[in-house]
């Protein structure tokens, strides 16, 4: 048990609980057949259980509940993992009832533990749940030693209750992060990594604490950061400097944490990411349906109106302090007549309503920047829209 | 009973199949088809080498990123194209890709293409199926996909069984396995539902540690996208690297320079129906599948509306094609509008029908023009590309359009450029020369033998002048310059207006220069960029109907309906509805009776005197019946 404290810091408590909840014989029943481990993801649920399991020498098979999101699929994935078996050998698994069946042909399970974890439980249906809420009556009448421990990010109102015995997993503390941040790479120089994490954790902490993501963030900062001291250009000590050198890097991967695994895309990151290659009357049309969701329709006659063109340019002053005030509102939704009215009135020029517009319209919707609002089936002469653009984005087409 | 309402099939008679093919033979025979699919086909062949050339960076680097990647446990690797938003061109690309991968990649390519109201199992079922059995255009057409999916529902396909698939293929080939990869390609990831995708993602990252997939993700839009549509908890599990494609435009440039505005193609469209296609190009949708398809319709379309088109054929072809003319024909090409001025012009009288002969060496001449032009073009692009404000565009295909309908030495552009081009420097002169004459190397025409050789001598004689040395000019100034002695202000402000006017002093490098470019305007350009359009049997190699694209490409809903509802014998062709004149026939569909009679008032109508002059129309003999027939007022109401 030591040994595993050791190495997960920050987690004693945790672990001296689930060392008792698992017992050491492996004829023993156990004492609670459903273990929550419930806590934000990046916290150590999984790695700790599974060293522990691992450690007892206990037979546990591992399931991400990723992949199976139904009833079916979650009990031929227990069976298959369970008895080593093909699907076929169980045939088609409707209801618990079948799952028990199958269980019962597969042989007496009675006599050593097993132990099922799954993990991500969350995206489980309610339907599944009630599995468990059965299979639990089941275990008590047919003897069988089983455990099932659930780990769970989010917490879920269907969790099973009664005999469960829910785990709480906190967020580490900054300190704690620092050790184990310290544990994980112990490859590094010690002495310089000691004080690039002094300095990059006050940093991130407040927006990041997913230990996997802050690993992540060091494996990609900490070259970076070391480059000038083995240039010779910096002392090791002078943290400042070298913390300023990783600056911009580490302001951009706070944003696209996940983007900037390579050095050398995150100098064109900021071209890629607000490039967006619109032909010109799109550009337009986008424009125009981001104008009418988010001007209330009673300015329409004061910005749109074609009575001088004063009063045109008046709108290109006045919209941007108000759509800052209305972008903390959502979208509303327009039709496309007034869509048509706004789109003719910003681009100046007189044309008819050609099906290659109308056409450019679904491709907007298409690409996810314009959603169609309300029911579609009923609409049918009269659409309405919505524009979901981001302001960011808006900004630089307008430009 | 039961048994009765089941014989329903659908039963389809085989000689169709026959006849069908009996047509294809009678086309195949018809020397315009022949000819028609001859330039297509050069075309298509010359096209899909240019989209596979200007795409192979972006797959080359696709590729290599895919062949090099080294697994580690942590991260799916994502490679994102950022494509564009022109979705035809997106299968041509993301099929080169796929050949590519299958050719240098050792592993299994899979192809995800949306699919209508799909559910994650489908997603999954169908990706693992497309591992194990091997075809990798999953859900490319939807009923044979169905089908499979349908044969594999007993065995239903799961990670697990990929996974167990992927360790036995390990085993078996056991030479490479360690490059093992599985790559899943997602052309359009806009058009999936987001949480599916999301959920899709999500469980081939449970098996990241354990099996090499590589994600190929088709992205239209921006990076934006990405971190709207994912979670973090789905992005922190792969590690993305992104790549761009070319931009649409530059394709469309290429594709243009290469393929069309070519003089190897006989094929040639006139500059206005070019604008149209390039605007609908640029403004609408950028997709240059589309532009090539306008102009594959444009190539048909030739041939169709006039017998005459079949002369449109490549250079070599043209005497062999001339002897088969009919006299019919003949007699038709005599009567197009340029041949009549082409009489004119001759003296000829206007009914003679032209020799076969004459016919060949106007085409002749019609193809050398178009030769040398397209080489002029390019030469005068050369020149005034890079110019200020660039008066004459910056593209080939802009000076193309100029330059195609009306003769371009004589436009006030033209005059424009020659101004600015006066005051470029010594060097940008130099080099532009040396482009020119390098364009013209390259043509390897023979009537270019003679300008290159002159144009070389400018060269050097440009090179070779001095920018200091002043050479008397020609016109000299009779009043001597004496600003220093006036008496007055008036009369020292005139004198200095004088001494602006008067010619100032060229120095021996600016004589050359006025040389050289009247020598371009006047013997270069001049005679070589002549209209074609202005040139006998234009109408043969040119297509012109810019009516019938515009109709074609220009679709207008509100106008159309319109047309059909003033006029309906526009769209049903019938007998019964033609009208010569302007007014409401009795056997017009009823609908189009009350849209006339509503236009015919104001802004607001009396339903009662629609309706009475709608049963006016329709029922004629009741006409002074008060009482309306209950059957002439149904169809108003409803």
């Amino acid at each position: 048990m030591k040994s595993v404290m050791k190495k997960f810091p920050g987690r004693e408590q945790q672990i001296k609980l689930i060392w008792k909840l698992i017992p050491e014989n492996n004829n023993e029943r156990v004492y609670s057949s459903f273990i929550n481990l419930f806590g934000p993801s990046g916290t150590g649920k999984t790695a700790i259980i599974r060293h522990v399991l691992h450690l007892k020498k206990k037979r546990f098979i591992f399931i991400n509940c990723y992949e199976c999101c139904n009833l079916r699929q979650l009990c031929t994935k227990i069976l298959r993992d369970l008895f080593k078996k093909n699907e076929e050998y169980f045939g088609r698994i409707n209801s618990v009832l079948d799952f028990v069946t199958c269980l019962r042909k597969a042989g007496p399970l009675s006599l050593r533990i097993n132990f099922i974890v799954l993990k991500n439980c969350e995206y489980l249906g309610t339907s599944v749940f009630e599995l468990f809420m059965y299979l639990q009556k089941f275990l008590q009448c047919e003897g069988w030693n089983f455990c099932i421990i659930f780990i769970i990010d989010q917490f879920v109102n269907t969790l099973v209750k009664g005999y469960s015995y829910t785990l709480h997993f906190p967020q580490y503390k900054k300190e704690q992060l620092h050790d184990i941040l310290l544990l994980k790479r112990p490859n590094y120089p010690q002495e310089l990594y000691y004080s690039f994490l002094q300095a990059f954790l006050p940093s991130v902490y407040h927006s990041e604490r997913n230990l996997n993501i802050l690993i992540r963030l060091v494996d990609f900062l900490f070259p970076i950061y070391k480059e000038p001291v083995d240039q010779g250009k910096f002392l090791m000590n002078d943290v400042s400097n070298l913390f300023r050198n990783i600056r911009p890097y580490l302001q951009g991967s706070i944003t696209d944490v996940f983007l900037l695994r390579n050095r050398f895309i995150s100098d064109n990151c900021e071209k890629v990411t607000n490039s967006l290659d619109l032909p010109y009357t799109t550009k337009y049309l986008l424009l125009a349906a981001y104008l009418a969701s988010f001007i209330p329709s009673k300015y329409d006659r004061k910005f749109f109106c074609k009575k001088s063109f004063k009063k045109k340019q008046k709108k290109f002053s006045a919209s941007t302090p108000h759509a800052e005030i209305t972008s903390l509102v959502a979208p509303k939704s327009f039709p496309i007549d007034r869509l048509l009215a706004i789109y003719f009135a910003i681009i100046h020029e007189h044309s008819n309503v050609s099906a290659n517009l109308l056409s450019q319209l679904t491709s907007l919707v298409e690409l996810k920047l314009v959603v169609v609002a309300g029911n579609t089936q009923e609409n049918l002469t009269n659409p309405k829209y919505k524009c979901v653009a981001q302001t960011s984005l808006i900004d630089t087409v307008a430009k | 009973m039961a048994t009765t309402s089941k014989g329903h099939f659908v039963y389809i008679p085989p000689q169709s199949k026959k006849r069908n093919k009996n047509a294809l033979n009678w086309q195949n025979e018809e020397l315009w088809y022949r000819s028609y699919t001859n330039i297509w086909n050069s075309f298509e062949s010359k096209l899909k080498k240019i989209s596979e050339e200007i795409s192979m960076k972006l797959i080359n680097d696709v590729v290599q990123f895919v062949f090099d990647y080294e697994f580690t446990d942590e991260f799916i690797p994502v490679a994102t194209i950022f494509t564009g938003i022109n979705l035809s061109d997106h299968d041509n690309l993301f099929s080169i890709i796929l050949t590519e991968m299958q050719n240098k990649v050792n592993g299994h390519v899979v192809f995800l293409q949306p699919f209508q109201s799909m559910k994650l199992k489908y997603i999954i079922e169908c990706v693992v199926s497309g591992f194990i059995n091997g075809n990798n255009q999953i859900l490319a057409d939807g009923e044979t996909d169905l089908e499979n999916i349908n044969m594999g529902r007993k065995v239903q396909y799961s990670l697990s069984n990929l996974h167990d698939w992927y360790k036995n293929s390990l085993k078996s080939k056991s030479i490479n396995s360690d490059s093992l990869k599985l790559i899943i390609v997602i052309p359009d990831m806009e058009s999936f539902p987001n949480t599916i995708l999301q959920q899709f993602l999500l469980a081939l990252s449970v098996y990241k540690e354990r099996m090499p997939f590589v994600i190929i993700l088709g992205v239209a839009t921006s990076l934006n996208i990405l971190h709207s549509s994912f979670s973090v908890d789905v992005l922190s599990k792969f590690s993305l690297h992104l790549f761009q494609s070319q931009s649409s435009t530059i394709f469309l440039n290429t594709v243009l320079e290469k393929v069309f505005l070519t003089s190897d193609c006989p094929f040639q469209i006139s500059g206005k129906i070019f604008a149209l296609l390039t605007e609908i190009f640029l403004n609408y949708n950028f997709s240059v599948e589309e532009f090539i398809r306008g102009i594959k319709f444009c190539l048909m379309n030739h041939y169709i509306i006039s017998k005459v088109n079949i002369l449109l054929c490549s250079y070599e072809e043209i005497s062999n094609i001339t002897k088969t003319l009919s006299e019919n024909q003949r007699t038709e090409v005599s009567i197009l509008p340029s041949i009549i001025k082409y009489k004119k012009k001759e003296q000829l009288p206007d009914d003679e029908i032209l020799e076969t002969k004459l016919i060949e060496k106007l085409l002749k001449e019609l193809h050398e023009h178009l030769s040398v032009f397209h080489v002029v073009v390019r030469c005068i692009h050369a020149f005034t590309k890079s110019l200020p404000g660039s008066p004459l565009g910056t593209h080939v295909r802009e000076i193309y359009i100029e330059a195609m309908d009306s003769d371009i030495c004589r436009t006030e552009t033209f005059k424009k450029c020659f101004i600015l081009l006066q005051h470029l420097s010594k060097d940008e002169i130099l080099e532009k020369l040396e482009i020119t004459i390098n364009i013209l190397k390259s043509s390897e025409n023979y009537r270019f033998y003679e300008i290159i050789q002159k144009l070389s001598n400018f060269h050097e004689t440009l090179e070779k002048s001095d920018l200091c040395r002043i050479v008397e000019s020609p016109i000299k100034s009779p009043r001597k310059r004496s600003v220093a002695v006036s008496t007055s202000r008036s009369e020292f402000k005139q004198k200095l207006l004088i001494n602006i006017n008067q010619e100032k002093k060229l120095s021996e490098f600016e004589v050359k220069k006025n040389e050289f470019f009247a020598f371009l305007s006047e013997e270069f350009f001049k005679p070589f960029l002549k209209s074609p359009s202005n040139f006998p049997l234009n109408e043969v190699m040119i297509f012109n109907r810019l009516d019938i694209i515009k109709q074609n490409f220009e679709a207008v809903p509100r106008a159309s309906l319109h047309h059909a509802m003033f006029n309906p014998y526009r769209y049903l062709k019938c007998k019964c509805c033609k009208s010569t004149k302007n007014e409401t026939l009795k056997s017009f569909p009823d609908i189009c009776i009350a849209y006339k009679l509503h236009l015919e008032c104001g802004t607001r109508i009396n339903l009662y005197d629609w309706l009475q002059s709608f049963s006016y129309i329709v029922d004629e003999d009741n006409r002074d019946n008060e009482e309306i027939n209950p059957q002439v007022q149904y169809p108003l109401i409803r």
